[in-house]
């Protein structure tokens, strides 16, 4: 019985074989019809992936680039009386939806130390759980000893700092080992290449500027501002007036808001606000959604136009040589041989013009620096342009497969 | 070769009509049994060529039956009928019908497809069969390097090639200078004597003296 089957296994690969190698000498024998259909394939690949692939290409790019981190952030902000502390971010600490969190303590103005009266800036303590540096970006530190020498030219050396001191409801933060400006706040208060110092309006404290800090999206909205990293005792809470999270995913940012909310530990909920980005995340949704209906739309198109000029061509094929399928017949090819024969065909030829296309498509999108479509995107439109060609074979193969011997054949 | 033996083709109150009520030929019957060769005549236009194809199983008759050894095969599929066309019978056509976009020698091993033969004994049986026709420096060619004669002696090998018990061949000779005309039909004759039916349908009054019968129609 298994040899039988194992036999009958072979006969049918022999037959596969044998209609497949006829496919392809047939197709050989029809130069003018195969370069035409290869001609299309290729041109309906090539189009697909020029059009829809770059628009693909683009739009991820612009979802990328909607869904970076401040589309993904949860700002809390509240006064110090609101009862909001650093102990937030313990409580954050092990919620796997969260990114990252990052507190800042009541804001302290500044101005330049090197000279009265000078244009204030924002110095905020920044605390997180898990920023050994205290940075939450990049920055542009300059070197810790042009800092230091800057905080020693100033009028109020940082070692004469009292540590500790408070002003109304604003925390001041003291014993910093250095901080840092954002770009906008060096040049508010005219520090050169962010290296100086500052002095706090309220209690006169000066800190040593060591360099710039580039603010990550989900902090911008703080700019200017000077950043002075905390070491986080949460033995001792330091009160928080902002509080940042952000999500793993934008997918992810109303469960972390609702999370960060419950979590956040305050004595007068009223006076807190949060925010997220939602409108952004609903943005990203919506282009994405627009961008990817007008590529299907564009895909549909493009591959309806190709399979009707596949069948046109194939249906000229079969005019021309209705001769050769009424001989066929009448040697002895069944219909359905006579269908394989031709679907086979094209399909050799249309794998042949997909990949020209999905190729020539690509190097031209290389070449010219456009955005690119993923591998997976450029394979689909290779696999879908054969299946539509083959789909579009189908009905003149069978029309080729009705030739009347008698018709074609007979001689008057 | 006795009439009385059992027929390998049959035709039973044949009837063909291209139009409705407009038959080129009906209430036809006769039997064709193996080692004859039959010569089918009439004037143009009284559907011989037309009669061919209905006993090649090619196309259906608007009446009657055709019997393939013994059996009809008015109900068989088009299926089974293919597959009888491709391996018990044979047939030459009037203008030798070769792909000519394909090798003489691709030409005659095409049918072995049909039969679903082995491509390797068929292309040896093929040189085989157009060394004996003296044809087999052309393999290589195509079909619109040759003269007639040779597409006619191509026609005949692939006839031949699935050793058919009927023969079916269309004004064979009609386009042949005399010796190629001795070629085709000592072949026929050879096939014959090997146990075949052979059914001709021609005008060349010197092939149909060949012929051990001929049917007027």
């Amino acid at each position: 019985m298994a040899r039988a089957d194992a036999r009958a296994a072979v006969a049918s690969f022999e037959v596969v074989k044998a209609v497949v190698r006829e496919a392809v000498a047939s197709a050989c024998g029809a130069r003018v019809a195969s370069i035409l259909t290869m001609t299309v394939v290729a041109v309906l690949c090539a189009v697909v992936v020029l059009t829809t692939g770059r628009s693909v290409g683009a739009q991820n790019a612009i979802v990328s680039s909607i869904s970076n981190t401040a589309t993904r952030s949860i700002v809390v902000r509240a006064p110090v009386s609101a009862g909001l502390d650093t102990g937030v971010l313990a409580r954050l600490a092990n919620a796997s939806e969260i990114s990252s969190a990052v507190a800042f303590g009541a804001a302290d103005d500044v101005t330049n130390a090197a000279f009265a009266g000078g244009t204030r800036v924002s110095l905020r303590p920044e605390y997180t759980l898990d920023r050994p540096t205290g940075a939450a970006a990049a920055t542009e530190t300059e070197t810790a000893a042009a800092g230091a020498a800057a905080a020693a030219a100033a009028p109020s050396p940082t070692a004469s700092v009292p540590p500790a001191a408070a002003t109304g409801d604003r925390a001041i933060p003291t014993e910093h080992s250095f901080v840092e400006a954002s770009a906008a706040a060096a040049r508010a208060l005219g520090l050169a290449d962010g290296v100086g110092a500052v002095s706090s309006v309220a209690s006169g404290v000066s800190e040593g500027v060591e360099g710039r800090i580039a603010l990550p999206d989900d902090l911008q909205f703080l700019d200017p501002v000077v950043v002075a990293p905390t070491a986080l005792d949460l033995a001792a809470p330091q009160p928080v007036t902002v509080l940042v999270v952000v999500a793993s995913s934008s997918e992810q940012v109303q469960a972390v808001a609702a999370l960060v909310t419950s979590v956040l530990g305050l004595t007068d909920p009223a006076k807190v606000t949060v925010t997220t980005s939602a409108q952004l995340t609903a943005l990203r949704d919506s282009v994405q959604a627009q961008l990817g209906a007008f590529g299907h739309s564009l895909t549909a198109l493009v591959f309806g136009v190709g399979a009707l000029m596949v069948a046109a061509i194939l249906s000229g094929l079969v005019v021309l040589r209705r001769t050769d399928f009424g001989r066929r017949r009448a040697l002895g090819a069944s219909r359905s041989l006579i269908v394989m024969l031709l679907v086979c065909q094209v399909a050799a030829l249309a794998t042949v013009g997909s990949l020209a296309g999905c190729f020539a498509a690509t190097i031209a999108l290389i070449l010219t620096g456009d955005p690119l479509p993923t591998v997976s995107f450029v394979a689909a439109a290779a696999v879908l342009a054969v299946l539509t060609a083959v789909a579009a074979s189908i009905a003149p193969a069978v029309v080729a497969s009705t030739r009347d011997p008698l018709r074609e054949l007979r001689v008057a | 070769m006795s009439r009385h033996a059992e027929a390998v083709l049959e035709g039973v109150g044949l009837a063909f009509g291209y139009a409705r009520d407009a038959f080129v030929f009906s209430e036809w019957s006769e039997r064709f049994v193996p080692g004859e060769i039959v010569a089918l005549t009439g004037a143009s236009g009284r559907g011989k060529s037309t009669l061919l194809y209905v006993l090649g199983l090619m196309t259906r008759p608007t009446a009657g039956e055709v019997l393939l050894g013994g059996h009809p095969v008015g109900s068989l599929s088009d299926r089974e009928r293919a597959w009888l066309r491709a391996t018990r019978l044979g047939f030459v056509f009037q203008d030798a019908a070769l792909d000519p976009a394909r090798t003489i020698l691709d030409n005659v091993v095409e049918t072995s497809l049909y039969r679903r033969a082995d491509r390797r004994g068929s292309v040896l049986r093929a040189r085989g069969l157009l060394e004996r026709f003296g044809v087999e420096h052309r393999v290589q060619s195509r079909p619109g390097q040759i003269s007639g004669g040779q597409a006619q002696r191509i026609a005949l090998c692939r006839a031949l090639m699935n050793d058919p018990q009927v023969l079916l061949a269309d004004e064979p000779t009609g386009n042949l200078d005399q010796a190629s005309a001795a070629v085709v039909l000592g072949a026929f004759r050879e096939r014959a004597e090997q146990g075949a039916a052979v059914v001709i349908a021609t005008h060349d009054g010197a092939l149909m003296a060949q012929c051990d019968r001929r049917i007027e129609l």
